[in-house]
């Protein structure tokens, strides 16, 4: 194979950052970095990197970043045009370009919150009841990478689930709930994480980047072995030295707050958001319809007092109040330990011969030293022994 | 009759610092110290017999549209004359959106003439030259931070004012704070005892994205979080404890620009003896406030406009005291600080933030990176081919 010049788009966020940081670190700068904004690529300006804003739904912008490059590696994420807009104008230009392959990452939220059993391997069943609607994208955009790859595009779909190791918004919101009170476990914390270490899914970048053979599949990537959030949440709980306490949040519970509700929105529902306060006050900011709802609301005035009350009575939704204690169903650290299965990186290892950057243990140590840094932790300040005396100031 | 500038002076003093507290947990000492340190009878009306200082804003960048421009709109003070930028339609876009009609230029060479101030909120490479340019001609100038990139062109800009005798004031921002004023106030006047430790983090992950793009180079932008965010800090901490005796400085650059910094200062003045930690983040989430602790106080100030001081006294460490200013109506610091700074170029004082204080912030900045020590970083995988 020729040169495999890579472009990485989204190398701002944080898998398009850890991957340059290790193409730049390992020797290899033969890659462009391409970002969506100045502000949020301060990973990487700590290298002297030169980096292309691109807007990835500009076709010749696009074209442009793609220029000499082989393989496209897409760790964009953002609002739904540019997810959905955005990879298709990727996919097209690749196409038409000298690109020989499509370096896509999806995630595990495509086989759905509550996935079937099958899902053990790549093969199982996407999509389903349980897709939230990040999933829903993610897999709309898997939908568009096979087809591309159906087209003549090499392309290669990598799933991770959650995503650890340092600079991880996801081990760093987990760190600070163990430490600043009762954590919530599913299943007595028995359910696997299903947490992949940045450095392991750099890796399998890397490994499909290198791979001759093995295109248009999907791929799980995940640590080594099933680890369970009792295990998980305990070990990192050391690492920043917290005693953790946890309660027990029934299964069941959790399923029924992400069970998909069959009508969100009905009839009803929709007669009482128009007749509230909020929406009314709203839409009267046009003129004609604030003259409606002052019309509407007087009418309203002159009726019966009791009359006045049995609408009210029929049109608001009652109050709930939760118990000091209930429980946060909304809380996403509880509805990602609904998933029961373990999605083994076999296939990725198999066919693209893929081994792991760093083992648990390892990744562990990784993730508790960054958080140590994050948390501020006061061996992570500088030791003012030897340190210089500030010159005379005025 | 007062005279119009003493008027407005007292005025801003008002908003800014000399109203006695409130609390919401009030103490008898707290109370009288408060009183101490502040006139409560200090609210005058102002009175507009004088013309507004015409001003041009050099700079049309995310902080103008964001800061600079609805605030010099907002004050009676100051008028907007013109809007000067490098990319014309970026200056008509922001004249348009706020319904103004100022005149709009490429470059301040034919505008010096018909202002009587401007404020630089351009790219930090183009302070220097742009300042320079302004104060030649007699110009006050209100400069965004830094001041400069390096210690030797702000004490140029210093030197140029003083000689021309005209007003240099640097935007440092987040000392018009209310919650700051009072701390200060109360840190002179005695009431919180000695200084014992300071702990200052601020953490984001991203923010700021500058039209320009101009934080992506180390040449145009002076250095990364340490002069982003950290200048602000800095140039409050030279102000509330002085000069540092000594310190110890490390950040994670690898040839570019600092995403995260970390810093431990230690003083030795009548203030006390107290060590300081600084943590910064351009990646990170941090508690984004400041904890002062004294003899009797553990003092928090929220990195937020709006937000009170809060004192924790140490022997009751679960009461907070909740302290604001009685009125209330001036949490805008944009504009306190516009309009501090146009009351100095009117009347020749000193505006509360000037070059000097500016200078010496652009001073400390150069002395940590010269002292710079690389961040240890241990979660990071051996450089070298792995599996």
């Amino acid at each position: 194979m020729g040169s495999r010049r890579i472009v990485v788009f989204g190398a701002s966020g944080f898998v398009g950052s850890a991957l340059c940081e290790r193409l730049i670190l390992e020797g290899n700068r033969d890659f462009r970095a391409c970002i969506h904004s100045t502000g949020s690529c301060w990973r990487l300006t700590r290298f002297r990197l030169p980096l292309e804003v691109v807007d990835v739904c500009d076709t010749d912008a696009v074209a442009a970043a793609m220029r000499d490059c082989s393989v496209v590696v897409n760790c964009t994420r953002g609002d739904e045009k540019a997810m959905l807009d955005g990879l298709q104008t990727m996919l097209r230009v690749a196409q038409k370009s000298h690109v020989r392959k499509f370096i896509h990452l999806s995630s595990l939220a495509i086989y759905g919150d509550n996935p079937a059993p099958d899902s053990v391997t790549e093969e199982g069943k996407t999509g389903g009841p349980w897709l939230n609607p990040y999933g829903r994208l993610k897999l709309a955009q898997d939908d568009l990478v096979f087809k591309a790859h159906r087209a003549g595009l090499p392309c290669y779909i990598l799933c991770p689930g959650n995503i650890g190791g340092p600079y991880s918004g996801f081990i760093h919101g987990l760190a600070k709930k163990l430490s600043s009170g009762p954590f919530g476990l599913v299943d007595e914390g028995r359910n696997p994480t299903n947490v992949v270490h940045i450095d392991n899914l750099v890796q399998a970048i890397l490994c499909a980047v290198d791979s001759d053979t093995g295109a248009g599949q999907r791929y799980f990537v995940n640590d080594s072995e099933p680890v369970s959030w009792y295990e998980f949440c305990t070990a990192l709980a050391k690492q920043i030295d917290c005693e953790p306490t946890f309660f027990e949040v029934p299964y069941e519970t959790v399923l029924a707050e992400l069970r998909p509700k069959e009508s969100p929105r009905g009839m009803g529902e929709h007669i009482r958001i128009a007749l509230s306060g909020e929406f009314r006050n709203a839409v009267g900011v046009l003129p004609a319809l604030g003259w409606a709802n002052s019309v509407a609301r007087n009418a309203f005035d002159r009726l019966p007092k009791s009359l006045q009350t049995s609408i009210r009575a029929k049109v608001q939704a009652p109050i709930h109040v939760r118990k000091h204690s209930e429980v946060n169903l909304g809380d996403p650290y509880l509805k990602v330990q609904v998933r029961r299965h373990y999605h083994s990186p076999a296939k990725l290892m198999n066919k693209l011969k893929y081994r792991h950057a760093v083992d648990y243990e390892r990744a562990l140590d990784s993730a508790g030293k960054f958080l140590r840094f994050a948390l501020c932790k006061p061996e992570t300040f500088p030791s003012l022994c030897g340190s210089i005396s500030a010159s005379a100031s005025r | 009759m007062i005279p119009w500038s003493v008027a407005r002076r007292k005025q801003v003093s008002a908003e800014n610092g000399n109203a006695f507290a409130r609390t919401q947990m009030y103490t008898r000492g707290l109370a009288a110290s408060a009183r101490k340190c502040g006139g409560h009878g200090a609210w005058l009306t102002m009175r507009d017999d004088r013309r507004p200082l015409k001003l041009a804003i050099i700079g049309c960048g995310l902080i103008t549209e964001a800061a600079h421009l609805p605030a010099a709109l907002a004050s009676t003070v100051v008028e907007v004359v013109a809007l000067v930028d490098p990319v014309v339609s970026r200056a008509q876009q922001l004249a348009t959106q706020y319904g103004i009609r100022p005149q709009v230029l490429p470059c301040i060479d034919d505008i010096l003439t018909r202002v009587d101030a401007v404020l630089i909120a351009a790219p930090n490479d183009q302070h220097f030259p742009l300042a320079k340019q302004a104060l030649s001609e007699r110009k006050a100038v209100l400069l965004e931070k830094p001041l400069a990139n390096t210690y030797a062109e702000a004490v140029e800009l210093c030197e140029l004012a003083e000689r021309n005798e005209t007003v240099l004031a640097t935007g440092f921002v987040t000392r018009y704070r209310q919650s700051f004023v009072l701390f200060k106030e109360l840190l002179d006047s005695g009431f919180l005892g000695q200084v014992c430790s300071f702990d200052h983090q601020s953490g984001t992950v991203g923010g700021w994205a500058p039209v320009s793009g101009y934080n992506l180079q180390r040449k145009q932008s002076g250095g990364g979080v340490l002069v982003v965010s950290g200048a602000h800090f800095l140039d409050r901490m030279l102000y509330l404890f002085g000069w540092p005796n000594r310190f110890a400085y490390e950040d994670d650059s690898h040839g570019g620009i600092e995403a995260n910094c970390r810093a431990t200062v230690f003083f030795s003045n009548s203030l006390g003896e107290f060590t300081g930690t600084i943590a910064l983040s351009k990646t990170t989430t941090l508690a984004n406030r400041l904890v002062i602790i004294t003899e009797q106080y553990e003092c928090h100030l929220m990195e937020d406009d709006e937000m009170p001081l809060d004192l924790y006294r140490r022997d009751l460490p679960n009461i907070v005291q909740r302290l604001s200013y009685r009125k209330q109506n001036a949490r805008d610091t944009f504009r306190l600080q516009l309009e501090d700074f146009a009351y100095a170029a009117q009347d020749g004082g000193r505006p509360r933030v000037d070059g000097q204080a500016g200078a010496l912030c652009v001073k400390l900045v150069e002395e940590f990176y010269a002292q710079r020590v690389p961040t240890p970083e241990p979660w990071s995988l051996p450089i070298g081919r792995v599996g």
